[in-house]
C-alpha cells in the first residue's frame, strides 16, 4: 500500500469518528496484512505487479472498509459519539477543575510556609501584583487557555468547530463572572497579619460593562487562537503523532 | 449469513491465537473460498468484537513485522457457544427442509 493510499485512508477513517490510536492500529495491521499478501504472492513465483494486484485485490476496497467502520459506533472516540456534551461540558469542568486546584494549591503552599512567610515584609505594589497576577492567571489565562484547547481539540478530532466555539462564549462568561483576589498580606495595614493569604472566588454582576469587556477579550483570544490554528495545520494531521 | 464471519472467526480463535492475515487465509481454507469478502474488513470486525469484549488482543513483533494477536475471552466462549447451538438448530432445520423436499 503506497503513501497516499495510507493517507486517504487515515484521513476517512478520522473522518467517520474513529479515535486516534484505532485509526493508527487499524492502519499498522492492515499494512502488515497486504504485505503478508504481496510476500506470500511473490513467494508464489507472481510478478511484483502481479503481487500487487493480487494484494489489492484480496484486501478489498478502501471504501467497503470505511463504510464497516462507519457502521461500528463503539469504535468511535468519545469526543465524537458525544461531541455537545465533550466539547461544551468538558472545558466548563476543566475550566473549573484547574482554578479550584490552583486555588487549593496556593491555599496549602502559604499554609506550608506560613512561618517563613510571617517574616517577610512585602511592599503594598508587591502584595497588589501578586493579586493583579493572580487575576489574570485565573480570569484571564486560564479560561483562555482551556477554550483554546477543546477548540483546536475539536479541529483536530475534526469536530464541528459550533460546539467548542459555544464553549469558548460559556467559558468566557464564566471568567467575566468570576472575581478572584488573592492577597499574600505584606503589611499590618492591610486585611491581616503578614504571611496570611486571603483568597476568594465569587460573581460580581454589578460591573456589567467591565465584564462584557472581559468576555470580549477572552472569547476573542481564544477564537483568535483556534483560527490560527486552522488556518496553519491540515484537519487531522497533526493527530497522527 | 449475518453473524457467520463472527461465529467463524469465534471458533478458529477457540483453538489458539491468531493474527488477522492468519484469521483470513483459515476462514479462506474453513469455507473453500466460500466467503470472498475482502479480507480488510475482517478488521473492523475483529475491533468491534474486541470492544465488545469477545476477544483480547496482544502484539508482538515477529520476523520484523508487529502483529496483533487474537485470542477468545471468557465472553467469548459463551458467545461461541451460543451460536454453535443456534447453528446446530438452523442447520438440522435446513437439512429437514431439504430432505422432505427432495423426498417429496
Amino acid at each position: 500500500m503506497d503513501e497516499r493510499r495510507m493517507a486517504s485512508l487515515r484521513e476517512a477513517l478520522l473522518r467517520i469518528g474513529l479515535a486516534p490510536s484505532r485509526v493508527r492500529r487499524a492502519l499498522r495491521e492492515i499494512q502488515t496484512h497486504d504485505r503478508d499478501l504481496f510476500d506470500a504472492a511473490i513467494a508464489r513465483g507472481a510478478s511484483d505487479s502481479q503481487a500487487r494486484l493480487e494484494a489489492d485485490e484480496r484486501l478489498g476496497s478502501d471504501e467497503l472498509l470505511i463504510a464497516r467502520y462507519a457502521a461500528l459506533p463503539e469504535l468511535r472516540a468519545w469526543s465524537r459519539r458525544w461531541p455537545a456534551l465533550w466539547f461544551t461540558l468538558m472545558p466548563l469542568l476543566c475550566y473549573l477543575v484547574l482554578g479550584t486546584a490552583t486555588m487549593l494549591i496556593l491555599v496549602f503552599a502559604t499554609e506550608g510556609l506560613s512561618d517563613r512567610l510571617h517574616h517577610v515584609e512585602l511592599a503594598r505594589s508587591t502584595t497588589r501584583g501578586i493579586d493583579l497576577s493572580a487575576q489574570v492567571l485565573f480570569l484571564g489565562v486560564y479560561p483562555w487557555l482551556v477554550a483554546t484547547a477543546f477548540g483546536v481539540l475539536a479541529y483536530r478530532r475534526q469536530v464541528s468547530l459550533k460546539w467548542p466555539v459555544v464553549a469558548i462564549c460559556v467559558v468566557s462568561v464564566l471568567a467575566s463572572l468570576i472575581n478572584v483576589s488573592v492577597v499574600l498580606t505584606g503589611t499590618r495595614s492591610l486585611a491581616g497579619e503578614p504571611g496570611e493569604l486571603v483568597a476568594g472566588i465569587g460573581f460580581s454582576p454589578e460591573s456589567l460593562p467591565l465584564q462584557l469587556l472581559r468576555t470580549v477579550v477572552v472569547a476573542g483570544l481564544a477564537l483568535g487562537a483556534v483560527w490560527l490554528v486552522t488556518r496553519r495545520a491540515p484537519r487531522g494531521e497533526t493527530v497522527q503523532r | 449469513m449475518a453473524g457467520i464471519p463472527e461465529f467463524l472467526v469465534l471458533r478458529l480463535l477457540a483453538d489458539r491465537e491468531m493474527y488477522g492475515y492468519e484469521i483470513a487465509r483459515a476462514i479462506k481454507i474453513a469455507t473453500q473460498e466460500a466467503l470472498s469478502l475482502g479480507e480488510g474488513v475482517l478488521y473492523p470486525a475483529l475491533h468491534a468484537m474486541e470492544a465488545r469484549g469477545l476477544l483480547r488482543s496482544r502484539s508482538a513483533q515477529v520476523e520484523g513485522r508487529v502483529r496483533v494477536y487474537y485470542g477468545l475471552t471468557a465472553r467469548g466462549r459463551t458467545r461461541l457457544a451460543r451460536l454453535t447451538k443456534d447453528w446446530r438448530r438452523l442447520s438440522l432445520g435446513v437439512e429437514s427442509l431439504l430432505g422432505s423436499a427432495d423426498h417429496g
